[in-house]
C-alpha cells in the first residue's frame, strides 16, 4: 500500500511514511507477478501431468523376460500378463517400458507454453501416437523365415517318406508332413519360400490397435486443479 | 525433467498447456483505466474538499490568530501592569468606546503606578497632584491597580477646570493622560456601565482564556522558530554545493570580465546594435500607433458621414470623401510615424555600421563554437545510434544463439534416446556374438595349452639330461670341495696332532730342560757363573716368559701344557739351582768346563742353552699356528 504505518527502530517512535509509487496502479508489476505465477504454475501442472501419465501405465514383465529371469534364478514363477483393455492406459512392459520411461515435459518461459509427452523414439516410430489415438500397425509373422541359398528349407509338403520329413502344424492348425533338404539352387530357395508362405502365411500382417490413451486422461485429471495453482501463487 | 518440445511433439502423443494473456492484458488495462478514472474522481473530490477545507479553515485561522494575538497581548499586559485580564478587557472596551487605545491605557496605568510610588516616597509633585485631587496615599495604598485607576479617574472626573484636569491627568497618567480624559470624564458610574456592557456582550476575556492564548501563541512561536531552523539547516546542507557554485561562478565571471576587457569595442558595438534594434522597435511601434490613429479617424469619419448622408448615393459619396478625408487626416499621424520610422532607421543605420564591424568577430566566434558543438552533438548522436544498434544486434544474436542451442540440445537428446535403443540391441547381438566367440576362444586356448604341454613334455628329457649334467658337475664340484675340505680338515688334524706331538716333545724337552737346569744349577753353584752365562740365563728366562704368554686352547693337551707352564714358572728358580748343582757335581773334576767344548765339559751349558732356544722357537711356532687357526680359539 502507498500509506503504511511503521515503527522506527532508532527512536522507538511510530510514524507514517508514504511511498508515492505504490499509490498508483502498476500494470507492468502486476503482469510480472502474473508471469512468475504462470511460470511456476505451468511447470507444476506439466510435472503433475507427466507423473500422472507415467503412473497410469502399470509396470508388467514380458513372458520372455520372466522366463529369462526364472532361468537366471532371479524369479520364482511365471505370472501371465494381459495387455491393457482398449480405452485404458497401456502397460509398461519390461524390459522395454520406453513409453513410460521416456515421458518428458518441456517448458518455454518466453511464450508460457508447456509440452508433455513421450520423446526420443526412433524416426518413423509411431508407437506413442498409435497407443494414444489407436491405428494400424504391421506385425511380423514369427513363424516365417526367409530361406536363402545354402540354408536347409522346405522342398515338399504331403510326402511322408525320408528321414528329413517332419510333421508340422500350419497356420490353420492342421498337421502337415514337410520334407526338408539343403537348398542348392535359387529355384529351390524360391520353392522353399513359397511353401513357407503356403504353410504359415505372409511375412507381415496389419492389425488394428485400439486407442489406449494415457496423456489425455492425465490432463483431464489435472485440469480441475490447475486454477488453484494460480490462486495459490497469486495470493502468496 | 525436461526434454525438447520438438522431440516431444514428434511423438504425436503430447499434451500442450498454454496461457492466453490477452484477457489478462485487457483486464489489467481496464482496471488501470478504471483506477485512473477513480483517481480522477477522488482527486476532484479531494480538490473540492481541500477548497472547502481551506474556506472553512480561513476564518478558523483568523479566529485563532485573533485569539492568540488578543489573548497573548492581554495576558502579557496583565503581567506587566498587575491588572487582571478581566479588568484589562473591560478597560479596553471602555477606552475604545472613548476613542483611546489599549496602549494608552497601559501607559497610563504604568505612569499612574510610578506616580503613586513617588507619592508614597513623599515626592511633592506626586503628593501635590493627589492632594489637588482630594486624595492621599492612605486612600490608595493596598488597592488593586484597577481600583486605584478607578479612584483616580473618579477624582479627575470631579475637577471642573478642563485645563487643570488635563494637567493633573498628565501628571498622574503621563502623556497618555490626555487621551484617557474622555474615558475618565464618564466618571466612575459611566465606567461601571461600560464594564457592565462589556460583560453583557461577552467580550470580557477571562484570565484562563488569556493564559491559554498565551500558551498557544508561545507554541506557535516555537513552531515558527523550528520551521525557520529547518530552513536554516537546509541552507546549511546546501552551503558546500552553493559555495562551490559561487566559486566556479566567480571564476567564470572573472574570465568574462577579462574577456570584456579584451573585447571592449565588441561590447560597445553590441550595445549600439541593441540600441538600434530598440530604436527600430520604437519606430515600428510608432507606425502601428499611427495606423491605429488613422483607422480610428476613418471609422469616425465613416460614422459621421453615414449619420449625415442617409442615402446610398450619399453614402457612396460620403465613403469616397471619407476615404479622402481619412487619407488627409491620417496624413498627420502617418507623417509622424514616418518621422519616427525615419529617425529609427537613421539611428539604426548609424549604429548598424559599427555594430556590423564589431559584431562580425563575435558572430564568427559564436558561429565557430556553434558549429563545433553541432559537430560534437552529431558525433555523439551517431555513436549513441551505433551502440544502440550494436546492443540490439547483440541481444538479437544472443536470443538466436539461445534458440539454436536449445534446438541443438533437443536434437542431441533425441539422438541420444534413439541411440540408446540401438545400443541395447547392439549389446544383445554383441552378447550373443561374444558367447560364440568366447566358446571359440576357449577352444583355441585349450589347443594352445595342449600344444604347450606337448612342447613341455618333449622338452622334459632334454631338461633331465641337462639337469643330470648340471647335477653331476655340481656333485663333482661338491665332491672336490668335500675332498678339499676333508684334506684341509686332515691337514688341520695333522697340524693338531703335530702340535700335540710338538707339545709332547716340548714336554719332553721341558723335562730334559729341567734335568739340564738342575745340572746347570749345580754347576753354577759349584763354579760360579760369569756375566755371559748370566745374560744367557736371562735370555732363557725371557723365552720362558714368552712361553707363559702362549694362548690357551690346545684341547686335551692344554691342561698338561698349562700345568707344565705353571710348574716351570713356579719352580724355575729351584730347577735352575738344581741344574747348577747337577752341573757342579758333574764338574767335580777340573776338566769340567761347562761352556767350553772338549772332552772335559762337552759344552753342556752350550747344549742346554741351544736346546732351550730351540724349545722356545718351537714353542713360538706352535703358538703362532694355534693363533692362526680359529678352530682352536678358546
Amino acid at each position: 500500500m502507498g500509506l503504511m504505518k511503521h515503527t522506527s527502530t532508532s527512536g522507538g517512535r511510530e510514524g507514517i511514511s508514504i511511498v508515492p509509487k505504490e499509490m498508483f496502479f502498476d500494470r507492468r508489476r502486476v503482469q510480472r507477478a502474473m508471469d512468475d505465477a504462470t511460470n511456476i504454475a505451468l511447470r507444476e501442472a506439466a510435472q503433475r501431468i507427466r507423473r500422472l501419465a507415467q503412473t497410469s501405465m502399470r509396470y508388467v514383465t514380458s513372458t520372455a523376460q520372466q522366463r529369462r529371469l526364472i532361468r537366471e534364478g532371479k524369479r520364482k514363477r511365471l505370472t501371465p500378463y494381459t495387455p491393457s483393455s482398449p480405452g485404458q492406459p497401456p502397460r509398461a512392459v519390461r524390459p522395454r517400458p520406453w513409453v513410460r520411461k521416456f515421458l518428458y515435459y518441456s517448458y518455454n518461459a518466453r511464450i508460457h507454453n508447456a509440452v508433455i509427452g513421450p520423446a526420443g523414439f526412433p524416426a518413423g516410430s509411431d508407437a506413442p501416437h498409435t497407443l494414444e489415438f489407436g491405428g494400424r500397425v504391421k506385425i511380423r509373422n514369427v513363424r516365417r523365415t526367409i530361406r536363402r541359398l545354402g540354408d536347409s528349407g522346405e522342398i515338399r509338403v504331403g510326402w511322408s517318406g525320408g528321414s528329413t520329413t517332419h510333421a508340422v502344424s500350419d497356420a490353420r492348425g492342421i498337421t502337415q508332413m514337410v520334407s526338408y533338404a539343403l537348398l542348392r539352387t535359387q529355384a529351390q530357395v524360391s520353392r522353399a519360400n513359397r511353401l513357407q508362405e503356403q504353410l504359415y502365411g505372409a511375412l507381415e500382417r496389419a492389425v488394428a490397435v485400439a486407442p489406449r490413451p494415457f496423456m489425455g486422461p492425465a490432463m483431464l485429471a489435472e485440469a480441475p486443479r490447475m486454477a488453484r495453482l494460480w490462486a495459490i501463487r497469486s495470493t502468496a | 525433467m525436461a526434454a525438447g518440445a520438438t522431440g516431444i511433439r514428434a511423438g504425436r502423443a503430447y499434451v500442450e498447456l498454454g496461457v492466453d494473456g490477452k484477457p489478462l492484458d485487457a483486464g489489467l488495462k481496464g482496471a488501470e483505466a478504471r483506477l485512473k478514472a477513480f483517481g480522477a474522481g477522488v482527486a476532484g473530490i479531494g480538490r473540492g474538499l481541500m477548497t472547502a477545507g481551506l474556506a472553512a479553515a480561513a476564518p478558523l485561522g483568523l479566529s485563532v490568530k485573533a485569539f492568540t494575538g488578543m489573548g497573548d497581548s492581554l495576558a502579557k499586559m496583565s503581567r506587566r501592569t498587575g491588572v487582571s485580564v478581566e479588568s484589562l478587557s473591560k478597560l479596553q472596551f471602555a477606552a475604545e468606546r472613548s476613542g483611546a487605545g489599549m496602549g494608552d491605557v497601559e501607559i497610563g496605568i504604568r505612569r499612574m503606578q510610578r506616580t503613586l510610588y513617588d507619592a508614597d516616597r513623599g515626592l511633592s509633585t506626586a503628593t501635590d497632584a493627589l492632594h489637588d485631587l482630594g486624595l492621599s496615599m492612605g486612600d490608595l495604598r493596598g488597592l488593586a491597580p484597577e481600583r486605584q485607576f478607578a479612584r483616580i479617574a473618579g477624582a479627575l472626573h470631579g475637577v471642573g477646570d478642563a485645563s487643570r484636569k488635563a494637567a493633573l491627568a498628565q501628571v498622574i497618567f503621563g502623556r497618555s493622560g490626555t487621551m484617557l480624559i474622555p474615558m475618565i470624564d464618564q466618571g466612575a458610574r459611566g465606567l461601571e456601565r461600560l464594564y457592565a456592557t462589556a460583560e453583557r456582550l461577552g467580550i470580557v476575556m477571562s484570565g484562563k482564556d488569556a493564559a491559554a492564548a498565551e500558551e498557544l501563541s508561545d507554541r506557535m512561536g516555537e513552531l515558527w522558530m523550528q520551521l525557520k531552523m529547518v530552513a536554516f539547516k537546509v541552507g546549511k546542507e546546501l552551503q558546500p554545493a552553493l559555495e562551490k557554485l559561487a566559486v566556479s561562478l566567480q571564476g567564470w565571471l572573472r574570465g568574462a570580465m577579462d574577456w570584456i576587457d579584451r573585447n571592449g569595442p565588441l561590447i560597445e558595438g553590441t550595445a549600439k546594435l541593441t540600441a538600434g534594434v530598440v530604436a527600430l522597435g520604437a519606430a515600428l511601434y510608432g507606425v502601428v500607433n499611427a495606423s491605429k490613429a488613422a483607422a480610428a479617424g476613418l471609422g469616425a469619419y465613416r460614422a459621421v458621414a453615414g449619420f449625415l448622408g442617409g442615402g446610398k448615393a450619399a453614402g457612396l459619396a460620403a465613403r469616397g470623401a471619407g476615404t479622402a478625408a481619412a487619407v488627409s487626416a491620417a496624413g498627420g499621424g502617418a507623417g509622424a510615424a514616418a518621422g519616427g520610422l525615419g529617425a529609427g532607421l537613421t539611428a539604426l543605420g548609424g549604429f548598424a555600421g559599427a555594430a556590423a564591424l564589431t559584431a562580425t568577430p563575435l558572430l564568427l566566434v559564436f558561429g565557430d563554437l556553434a558549429r563545433r558543438r553541432r559537430a560534437e552533438f552529431r558525433q555523439a548522436k551517431a555513436e549513441a545510434a551505433h551502440w544502440a544498434d550494436y546492443l540490439a544486434a547483440k541481444e538479437k544474436g544472443q536470443l538466436e544463439a539461445n534458440d539454436r542451442a536449445r534446438e541443438e540440445g533437443d536434437r542431441r537428446r533425441l539422438e541420444a534416446a534413439g541411440r540408446l535403443q540401438q545400443v541395447e540391441e547392439a549389446i544383445a547381438s554383441a552378447r550373443a556374438d561374444a558367447d560364440a566367440e568366447e566358446e571359440t576362444a576357449g577352444q583355441k586356448r585349450i589347443k594352445q595349452l595342449q600344444a604347450q604341454m606337448k612342447a613341455i613334455e618333449g622338452a622334459f628329457p632334454k631338461v633331465g639330461d641337462w639337469a643330470v649334467g648340471v647335477t653331476q658337475e655340481r656333485m663333482d664340484e661338491l665332491n672336490r670341495k668335500a675332498d678339499a675340505a676333508r684334506a684341509a680338515l686332515s691337514a688341520q688334524i695333522g697340524a693338531i696332532r703335530r702340535a700335540e706331538a710338538n707339545a709332547a716333545a716340548s714336554a719332553g724337552l721341558a723335562r730334559r730342560r729341567e734335568s739340564l737346569s738342575r745340572r746347570a744349577a749345580g754347576i753354577v753353584e759349584r763354579y760360579g757363573i760369569d756375566q755371559e752365562t748370566a745374560d744367557r740365563l736371562a735370555e732363557y728366562q725371557d723365552y720362558l716368559r714368552q712361553f707363559d704368554r702362549l694362548p690357551k686352547g690346545l684341547g686335551d693337551n692344554r691342561a698338561s701344557f698349562t700345568k707344565f707352564q705353571e710348574t716351570l714358572a713356579s719352580d724355575i728358580g729351584g730347577r735352575i739351582d738344581e741344574t747348577f748343582r747337577t752341573m757342579t757335581g758333574a764338574a767335580g773334576t777340573s776338566a769340567f768346563r761347562p761352556f767350553e767344548g772338549g772332552p772335559g765339559g762337552g759344552g753342556v751349558m752350550r747344549q742346554l742353552v741351544d736346546s732351550s732356544e730351540r724349545i722356545a722357537r718351537n714353542t713360538d711356532v706352535i703358538a703362532r699356528k694355534i693363533q692362526a687357526n680359529p678352530s682352536f680359539a678358546p
